[in-house]
């Protein structure tokens, strides 16, 4: 195999295994944030029931039973449990996707009916949204859900009034119309406590004061009236509670799916994840019916909601391992920002070898662009610029000075070194005189790269003239601003913290880099003579 | 046309059309292909290198001593004697760093062909830096060598205004592909560096005859300096050259090395250094890419081939590719 194909290969192989590495962090960190936010409920139902005394007309009733959401699931089958004097069989699910529990009782008594739903809640669903929901509506079902029903009464006077008050006309829309019966429910009723009155439509408008039932009711009625379908939701809200009762919200059919309102807690258009229905469509608003032909006499329902303890998986999970060497953002978090900064490094060798390679600048040395940007990051502009301008002037003078006196390299180099450690420090001394001392970081590192470039630039400009080394500082100075504008972005070093191996990338990248055999686009410009005319 | 005339860059299809090697392409294809990095120490020292020339009997100029610690420097005037006619050169050195010529002498100073006077405290100041690493490649330690001064051959003495010329001579798979002379220019301070602004001019490899010829990157057919034609010199005792270049690519075992020779009036063509990554400005000098010659030999060097059917390679390379052509317009692309 030759060697560009090799170097093809492991550019591939390196590319792929840095996608594979990130995508399954990223899944396990998904993972143990999904484990983190989800949660288990109980929702137990208690009913006692009693069938009427005539054995011969059937004594049932129809309990709806919850229906899952994109966020709620049954983490369990549920558990009903009921003597044998009960039939229950499952009913649906209907066209309004309810499903019910028909509870039969065979024999004249009182009853209890127990049914319990493990939920499990997941608020963080990816890859869903209520536009996905669409459904059609079929012309019975639409006939349904716009029709006046006894406690729906949309050809009553006063809902009729309402809605003549609606705006009409070319320029306004259904959205519009329903926003303000939906603010009229919410904000013009009153509140109306265990008042069986204020539950219904008539009572509600000419009150104006609802229960969260009511309130529901009028608005469902009100866009009946005003010709948009319409729907009552009966549900539970997922929060502890040893005495829950249903909550009531509405349902409006536009734009191909039904869009939840609740005019009680003023949601719209979504309703939270922890809501979840159990019958749609029914004017009663309750989670049981008891249909006419039945005979059953009486029916008391109870319902509890109760958090259950977090999967033992998630507690457990900071026993050591030697799996957790691999997650780098459990170091101390002093250690974080050096951390990502030595992580950040690499992408710096990528602006690089992208300038020298491809665009084909040149540098004072292959890394000190790099390395320069990086100590720029420990200090801040004013205490960088005061440290470049101490360094370059204290260097420079210095260096020029002992050219006379003929000493060896590295004793010369150490000498200007020396005196531009004490000018700084002075300068540090002279910064915090006037109130600004920077962190000695902040000082330490430019100093030492800067008197290299410094040695750097005196030789380039003895050897090669003054124009060559100002052109190598062009160069290393627009490497090292790009680098600088990479290596500070605090959201790269984050994530490059999070996700080390987004190196492999990295690597494949040098790979694809370090086979260029394309014109640089210095080049471009070094050849221009190759295009000049015959007379060249 | 008037377009195409003033324009301040190319379009890179413009020279691949023309066959234009690239520093990335020379990198990876050749020097990467072909110079195993094992073998650098060979041309990266000129000790190593004079001391394979030697073996092989190609003619390199006479070495008279070797500085290689700094006591060396303390004792130079004893070791040196009384020679007057000497050039000191750091062993590691690339680019013409850090070389002093001597032409002459009055006790304790000293003077280059340029006129300079140095006195012998700042000879012996500059060769203990040398040997301190201030040009060697990467700062390592680095050893001088003190050798004999090359007289320039008359025939390029004429065209000269200091320093020494030499001639660059690209051997690809052993086989020459391409030569220049460079010559020095003011602005390169008697260096014969094209980067540092020396003059080349390109030499056919049949006749050893120039033609062409760059300066700065820029085409150009007269010295800059005193405005002398460049073109048409004939290259001393050439054949002799070429067969030393061939000679030395062979021990070296480089595929694609530069080949640096002096022409000393009394020795005629001698080895000066080779170099494992020569440049490329040698394709503007003959206003010609490298790719399609590179290509030619490619296609018909055999391993192991003789200098006679090298001989033939070359002639038939020069007659493909010929010599002073104007720069091909538009469709007449060479390839």
């Amino acid at each position: 195999m030759g060697s560009r194909s090799l170097t093809n290969l492991c550019a591939v192989v390196f590319f792929a295994l840095g996608v594979l590495a990130i995508s399954l962090r990223h899944q396990s960190r998904q993972a143990v944030h999904v484990a983190e936010t989800d949660s288990l409920w109980k929702v137990t139902y208690r009913y006692q029931l009693e069938s009427g005394g005539d054995a011969n007309i059937a004594s049932y009733v129809d309990i709806g039973l919850p229906r899952e959401t994109p966020f709620a699931k049954f983490a369990n089958e549920p558990k009903i449990t009921f003597p044998i004097e009960l039939k229950a069989e499952e009913l649906g699910p209907f066209e309004s996707g309810t499903q019910v529990l028909r509870v039969t009782a065979t024999h004249p008594g009182k009853y209890p009916l127990t049914a319990v739903f493990d939920m499990a809640l997941s608020p963080e669903v990816e890859g869903w949204s209520p536009a996905m929901t669409k459904e059609s509506l079929s012309a019975s079902d639409e006939a349904r859900y716009t029709k006046d029903e006894d406690l729906l009464p949309k050809s009553s006077p006063a809902v009729q009034r309402e809605v003549r008050r609606l705006p009409r006309g070319d320029g306004t829309t259904d959205s519009q119309r329903l926003e303000l019966l939906f603010e009229f429910c919410r904000t013009d009723l009153r509140e109306a406590e265990n008042d069986p009155l204020a539950d219904q439509v008539p009572n509600v408008l000419a009150d104006k004061k609802a229960t969260p039932l009511g309130r529901a009711r009028t608005f469902v009625s009100l866009c009946r009236a005003a010709g948009m379908p319409a729907r009552l939701v009966v549900g539970f809200n997922l929060q502890q509670d040893r005495s829950a009762s249903p909550h009531v919200w509405s349902e409006v059919y536009s734009g191909n799916r039904w869009i939840p309102f609740d005019p009680e807690y003023g949601y719209s258009r979504r309703m939270p994840s922890t809501f979840f229905p159990v019958r749609h469509g029914r004017e009663e608003g309750e989670v049981w019916v008891v249909p006419p032909s039945s005979a059953m006499q009486g029916v008391m329902a109870q319902y509890t909601i109760e958090r259950m303890a977090a999967p033992e998986s998630l507690l457990t999970r900071e026993v050591r391992h030697p799996r957790q060497i691999l997650d780098l953002t459990r170091l101390p978090l002093e250690m974080h920002q050096a951390m990502s900064l030595i992580l950040l490094l690499p992408f710096g060798a990528v602006i690089t070898a992208i300038f020298r390679n491809i665009v084909g600048l040149k540098t004072f040395g292959t890394f000190a662009p790099a390395l320069l940007a990086m100590s720029f990051i420990y200090a801040n502009w004013s205490t960088g610029i005061a440290i470049l301008g101490v360094v370059l002037t204290a260097g420079f003078a210095s260096r020029r000075f002992l050219e006379r006196l003929r000493l060896l390299m590295v004793p010369r180099l150490s000498i200007v070194l020396t005196i531009i450690i004490l000018c700084i420090m002075f300068v540090v001394s002279v910064l915090d005189y006037s109130g600004l001392t920077p962190s000695p970081q902040a000082v330490l590192l430019p100093m030492v790269i800067l008197t290299t470039l410094t040695e750097r630039y005196y030789v380039t400009s003895e050897e090669d003239g003054h124009a060559f080394a100002m052109k190598l500082s062009f160069g290393t100075l627009i490497v090292a601003a790009m680098c600088y504008a990479v290596l500070s972005w605090r959201a790269v070093g984050n994530w490059i913290l999070a996700y080390p191996e987004a190196h492999f990338i990295t690597i494949a990248v040098f790979m694809v880099i370090g086979r260029y055999t394309g014109y640089r686009l210095s080049e471009l410009i070094r050849f221009r003579d190759f295009v000049k005319g015959q007379e060249a | 046309m008037s377009d195409r005339t003033n324009r301040w860059f190319v379009w890179p299809d413009e020279l691949r059309r023309r066959g234009i090697l690239g520093i990335n392409q020379r990198n990876v294809d050749y020097i990467g292909a072909l110079n195993p990095r094992l073998l650098y120490p060979r041309v990266d020292n000129k000790l190593v290198t004079k001391g394979i020339c030697q073996a092989h009997g190609i003619p390199v100029p006479d070495t008279y001593f070797v500085l290689d610690k700094q006591s060396d420097v303390t004792r130079f005037m004893q070791t040196l004697g009384d020679r007057s006619d000497f050039v000191c050169k750091p062993a590691s050195g690339a680019g013409g760093r850090g070389i002093v010529v001597i032409s002459s002498r009055e006790g304790n100073f000293f003077i280059t062909p340029g006129g300079r006077v140095i006195s012998g405290g700042d000879l012996r100041y500059h060769l203990a830096t040398t040997l301190s690493g201030l040009y060697s490649l990467g700062g390592q330690a680095d050893e001088v060598i003190v050798e004999q001064r090359i007289v320039n051959h008359p025939a390029l003495s004429d065209i000269v205004v200091g320093g020494t010329p030499d001639v660059r001579v690209i051997a690809y798979r052993g086989v020459p592909v391409m030569a220049m002379t460079r010559l020095p220019t003011e602005a390169s301070g008697g260096k014969a560096n094209l980067h540092q602004g020396a003059v080349a001019a390109a030499v056919d490899l049949v006749s050893g005859r120039t033609f062409g010829g760059v300066c700065r990157d820029r085409t150009v057919e007269k010295h800059p300096d005193t405005g002398v034609p460049i073109i048409g010199i004939e290259i001393p005792e050439w054949r002799r050259l070429l067969t030393a270049a061939m000679r030395l690519a062979d021990a070296l075992e480089m595929g694609y090395v530069g080949i640096d020779f002096v022409i000393d009036v009394a020795a005629g063509p001698v080895v000066l250094e080779a170099n494992a990554r020569p440049g490329l400005a040698i394709q503007l000098a003959h206003r010609e890419g490298l790719v399609p010659r590179l290509k030619f030999v490619e296609e018909r060097i055999a391993h192991g081939a003789g200098h006679e059917d090298r001989w033939k390679i070359i002639e038939k390379l020069c007659d493909r590719f010929g010599q002073a052509r104007p720069l091909p317009v538009g469709e007449q692309a060479l390839l």
